[in-house]
């Protein structure tokens, strides 16, 4: 993935890096590995796109939950048990028309290779 | 600052590729560093304005090669050691190899004196700062005109809040501008949309 620059011939490779921050979190007792294992659960179990599917499902069935949603997003979806972290203060909600499709640009970098599917909460 | 990572607007890079099934996270590795630094931010060894700034000053040539989750792991051990967390001689003993990171980059900056609320309608100018620090603007709206959509609520200012400068939260404004002023003769016709923070706004 990395390619060797002339600026650093010995470049340890990603995995080593990576194992010597985790290890270097463990001997400070940050508990890296339980932190790893409760991101996998997260990644494989809660944050799913069928999560976006029931609201979006719920906002073309219901009327009233439809406004409630572009009104203030993160109370709407917390009406399907769906939660937010506190730094994440907002989700901001908007609608598609047949005039005006909305397309989420994320400020944050693009790799080189590979494209990035993001959900389309902004997160600032 | 005008760094390699404000790529929007730059030519000759050809069309988006994109796969509609394309996986987020692709190798163990990967999802480890995305759960390290979540962990960092969590711990309050760092936040998420100075995670970016440190992606952002990545020397130019490391951040236009590495991929997405290198630069998040060059921007985790970046902090940890400017942080005092751990040095980077024993991140490199215990990867047994040099370890990339960061380069210094320049202090924050406060809220701007000027700055002033905005409603819809309002005809807006970007300021022509050359901001050396963290700043959330992309070069290609700098010195531009455009049209207040809608005020969103305020968030912490990423300018001063990237360099542990004390500042105000400020509401970022939906700028909506013609790519015929962005890209003149460049673009397809087009109207643009840009969270713009307050203090990157005078009126016009």
């Amino acid at each position: 993935m990395t390619r060797t620059s002339d600026a650093h011939p010995n470049i340890a490779t990603v995995e080593r890096r990576v194992d010597a921050i985790q290890e270097a979190f463990e001997v400070r007792g940050f508990k890296p590995a339980e932190a790893i294992e409760q991101l996998e659960h997260l990644a494989e179990e809660a944050w799913i796109p069928q999560n976006g599917a029931r609201v979006v499902a719920k906002a073309w069935t219901d009327p009233a939950f439809k406004q409630r949603l572009l009104t203030n997003g993160r109370d709407a979806v917390a009406e399907l048990g769906l939660t937010m972290p506190p730094h994440h203060r907002h989700l901001v909600v908007l609608e598609n028309t047949p005039s005006v499709q909305n397309v989420i640009c994320c400020t944050l970098r693009a790799g080189p290779k590979r494209s990035s599917r993001r959900s389309s909460r902004k997160n600032r | 600052m005008d760094g390699m990572h404000d790529l929007g607007g730059k030519q000759g890079f050809g069309r988006v590729r994109y796969a509609l099934d394309a996986q987020v996270l692709h190798e163990p590795w990967e999802r480890r560093v995305n759960a390290l630094y979540s962990l960092a931010v969590r711990l309050g060894i760092f936040n998420m304005d100075e995670y970016r700034h440190a992606i952002e000053r990545m020397e130019p040539r490391h951040y236009l090669t590495a991929s997405y989750y290198e630069r998040s792991l060059t921007s985790l051990a970046t902090l940890c050691v400017e942080k005092g967390i751990v040095t980077l001689e024993e991140l490199e003993r215990r990867a047994q190899g040099s370890f990339p990171v960061a380069m210094p980059g320049a202090p924050g900056r406060p809220n701007v004196a000027s700055r002033r609320r905005f409603a819809a309608g309002d005809h807006v100018k970007v300021r022509s700062d050359y901001v050396p620090g963290h700043i959330r603007m992309p070069g290609y709206i700098r010195g531009k005109t455009g049209v207040v959509v809608s005020e969103s609520p305020v968030y912490p200012f990423p300018d001063a809040h990237a360099r542990g400068v004390a500042a105000a939260d400020e509401p970022t404004y939906d700028v909506r501008f013609r790519s015929e002023d962005l890209w003149p003769n460049s673009a397809d016709t087009a109207l643009v949309h840009v969270a713009v923070f307050q203090s990157y706004l005078e009126r016009v």
